[in-house]
């Protein structure tokens, strides 16, 4: 499309130019015919401006001569003037025709840049056509999207709220978990510590081998043995047993009730 | 596999725990290899003159022998109670002590004594304040629990030392779970000067502690190896009396000895088989010290062993399926095993230079054997299947090992200043002592099985 539109103009280029010079031409005639009545009428003045020379030389030449010369020097003079006008002209034209190559150049360029202009425009048009297609469509996207977004984001507030509402459970069962681990890990500890106490308090001889007994013992929160009862087992080693229990003043307690709750009623079992 | 239990029932015990319900498990495998602390308040004498028998004294020593009692010294008692009214339990737990023997001797007629004892769990005491409440068929019964063991008793001077082995043999068996065997007895040679006896050989019986010793018989030859039969009414030994070894089997209350074997060369070693019925010995008949296995009554002999080498002391396992005899078929001495059933043998011990005199104990778990090591002879114990020796004696020239009916205790002879003296050593290596010197070297000791 642009390619065949720039031949186009080229061609109307190219008479336009035909025309110009022509035109230029014509003109250069006119003008040429202008000058050659001015040349005429200036032979007239011309000898009025030459007098007082002839006047000084009149004392020798006679009249013919005088004429003679003076027609010789008018037409040295119109010869002169005539290589002059006509160099003037020449130039004129010269100029005239570097004016007018120059003139149609600029059209030229003119025309060029016009006809970029246009293209330009054309293209600015169709860019701008484009963009605003492009903006609309983006603007349609945009909204589209903005439409998906707060979809979305209603979901994700929903989601949110969810998540924050499942952490929170989680944090709750989290720290619920973290407490009785805590209560776990401090009654395991409590139970070695109580394990050490009475195996301390156990004498093991080796009479009481392949023997085994039961106890159950309760536990006061300040860690005092309350009670002591033999569930089953081997007598001696249950009095056995029943004195290392009750033997250290007191058992090792924790001042947590939690651990306490968890620590108070043991079942003891010595198997030697 | 004891470990595999430790791990299952440690596993049921964080069950334990995180049930909701929690009764916490707590599983304990083992306590401190030591002594236990006991108290023997010294019984109260009532009456005038002298006591006949230091019944507190022969109870602590009973107690302190057997290796697992650690008798507390008087003076660290806070009262001498004789009752347990009078027992303030709080100051005898503050000692360390968990249990107390309180006791009283009253003369009640000529050569009568009224013998009382308690004995009682301080620590439970301190409890139960005395008086125990407890819902028996629903009904509030006071009962006194803490008191673990009370006995009186009348008995004559002569039978208070015997009394006080019984109720140490109560107090033992109270407090460890297994029977006391201070009431059981001793028997061994004793070789007397040649020039001042007549009857330098004797066979002699006496209590477990080396007291009340009984002469049995004296010979001017050798006797040799006596060997308690499994009742306790017999006594199997070797005498040399006729210029030969010949085995006997005496009747210990009538006296009366049958002479079982006559064999060309050695008769030796005679150990009566877990039911009496049977008689392993050792017979060089067929040239060579070998084992042999006479059945008593039919006096039929079945041959054991066929070695080149030595064979000899045997000792039967407490099933009665097999013995187990030293054998120099290695280069030296070393213990076997042979299978009756069977007659497969294999080696049980490979420390030391040589290993020889094994005996079983009751349990069948452990020998008991003299260890050579750099010429040192040792008693020792090794766990007859796979077992390092652990040597249990520091005497000198350690020989005839005995094992107490209750595997507690092991009764040897050692030379003592010149002189062989019985030596008594616990099981466990921990207690040590020498029993008094009799006039002259005692040797081959024999530990009677339960006799009462």
């Amino acid at each position: 499309m642009k390619i065949s539109g720039e031949l186009d103009s080229s061609e109307e280029a190219m008479t336009e130019e035909r025309k110009s010079i022509l035109k230029s031409f014509g003109l250069h005639l006119a003008l040429a015919g202008v000058l050659l009545l001015s040349v005429a009428f200036g032979e007239v003045s011309m000898p009025e401006l030459s007098q007082p020379e002839v006047v000084i030389q009149a004392k020798f030449i006679d009249a013919q001569a005088i004429y003679d010369k003076q027609q010789e020097d008018l037409a040295k003079a119109q010869a002169k003037q005539r290589e002059i006008e006509r160099k003037r002209e020449a130039d004129r034209q010269a100029k005239r025709k570097a004016d007018a190559e120059k003139a149609r150049k600029e059209k030229q360029a003119k025309e060029r840049s016009k006809q970029r202009e246009l293209e330009r425009k054309a293209r600015e048009a169709a860019e701008q056509k484009r963009q605003q297609e492009a903006r609309e469509k983006a603007e349609q996207e945009r909204k589209q999207q903005e439409e998906a977004q707060k979809l979305a984001d209603q979901r994700e507030q929903q989601e949110l709220d969810r998540l924050m509402q499942e952490q929170l459970k989680a944090e709750q069962a989290a720290q619920a978990q973290r407490r009785s681990q805590q209560v776990l890990t401090e009654v395991e500890k409590y139970r070695a510590l109580i394990y050490q106490t009475i195996k301390r308090y156990l004498i093991d001889d080796g009479s009481f081998r392949n023997k085994t007994c039961r106890l159950n013992i309760k536990l006061a929160s300040t860690g005092l043995v309350t009670k002591v009862s033999i569930i089953s087992g081997d007598e001696a080693l249950c009095r056995a047993s029943r004195s290392a229990v009750l033997r250290p003043d007191r058992l090792p307690i924790s001042d947590d009730l939690d651990v306490y709750e968890k620590l108070k009623d043991i079942n003891l079992t010595v198997e030697l | 596999m004891k470990k595999l239990q430790i791990f299952v029932l440690f596993i049921i015990g964080i069950f334990g725990v995180s049930s909701t319900h929690a009764t916490l498990e707590i599983v304990i495998t083992e306590g401190v290899d030591s002594a236990r602390p006991v108290a023997v308040v010294p019984f109260q004498w009532r009456g005038t003159g002298l006591l006949p028998e230091n019944v507190t004294e022969v109870i602590t020593n009973n107690l302190r022998r057997s290796g697992k009692f650690n008798p507390i010294p008087m003076r660290t008692m806070p009262q001498f109670p004789s009752v347990d009214a009078d027992v303030n339990y709080s100051s005898w737990a503050s000692t360390g002590v968990d249990t107390i023997l309180v006791g009283s001797v009253e003369l009640q007629a000529v050569d009568r004594y009224l013998v009382k004892f308690e004995l009682i769990d301080v620590l439970r005491g301190q409890i139960t304040g005395g008086n125990a409440q407890m819902l028996v068929n629903g009904e509030l019964q006071y009962s006194n629990d803490h008191v673990i063991a009370k006995g009186q008793s009348v008995i004559n001077g002569k039978d208070m030392r015997q009394h006080a082995h019984q109720i140490s043999d109560i107090v033992y068996e109270k407090m460890t779970g297994e029977r006391g065997a201070f009431l059981t007895r001793l028997a061994y040679v004793i070789v007397r000067d040649r020039e001042t006896t007549e009857l330098p050989y004797q066979l002699v019986i006496s209590d477990y502690d080396g007291e009340n010793e009984t002469r049995l018989l004296s010979s001017p030859e050798p006797l040799m190896s006596p060997s308690w039969s499994p009742e306790g009414d017999r006594l199997a030994y070797v005498s040399f009396e006729n210029k030969r070894s010949q085995i006997y089997i005496q009747d210990i209350y009538t006296t009366s000895r049958t002479r079982i074997t006559d064999f060309p060369g050695i008769n030796s070693a005679p150990k009566f088989s877990p039911d009496g019925k049977q008689l392993a010995m050792v017979l060089s008949k067929d040239g060579n010290p070998e084992i042999y296995v006479m059945d008593i009554a039919s006096r039929n002999l079945r041959r054991i062993t066929r070695h080149r080498s030595i064979d000899t002391e045997p000792a039967w396992t407490p099933d009665g399926n097999s013995l187990i005899f030293s054998s120099e078929r290695g280069g030296k001495p070393q213990i076997y095993r042979v299978n009756l059933t069977t007659g497969k043998k294999h080696r049980l011990t490979y420390e030391g230079e040589m290993n020889l005199g094994a005996v079983v104990t009751p349990n069948g778990e452990e020998m008991v054997l003299v260890n050579r090591d750099r010429g040192d002879y040792h008693i020792a114990r090794q766990r007859i299947e796979d077992g390092t020796i652990q040597v249990l004696t520091k005497t000198f020239l350690d020989e005839s090992p005995s094992v107490a009916p209750n595997g507690s205790m092991i009764i040897y002879s050692a030379l003592h200043e010149g002189k062989q003296v019985l030596s008594l050593v616990s099981l466990d290596g921990r207690f040590k002592a020498r029993l008094p010197a009799a006039n002259g070297q005692v040797k081959a000791p024999s530990w009677s099985p339960f006799l009462f």
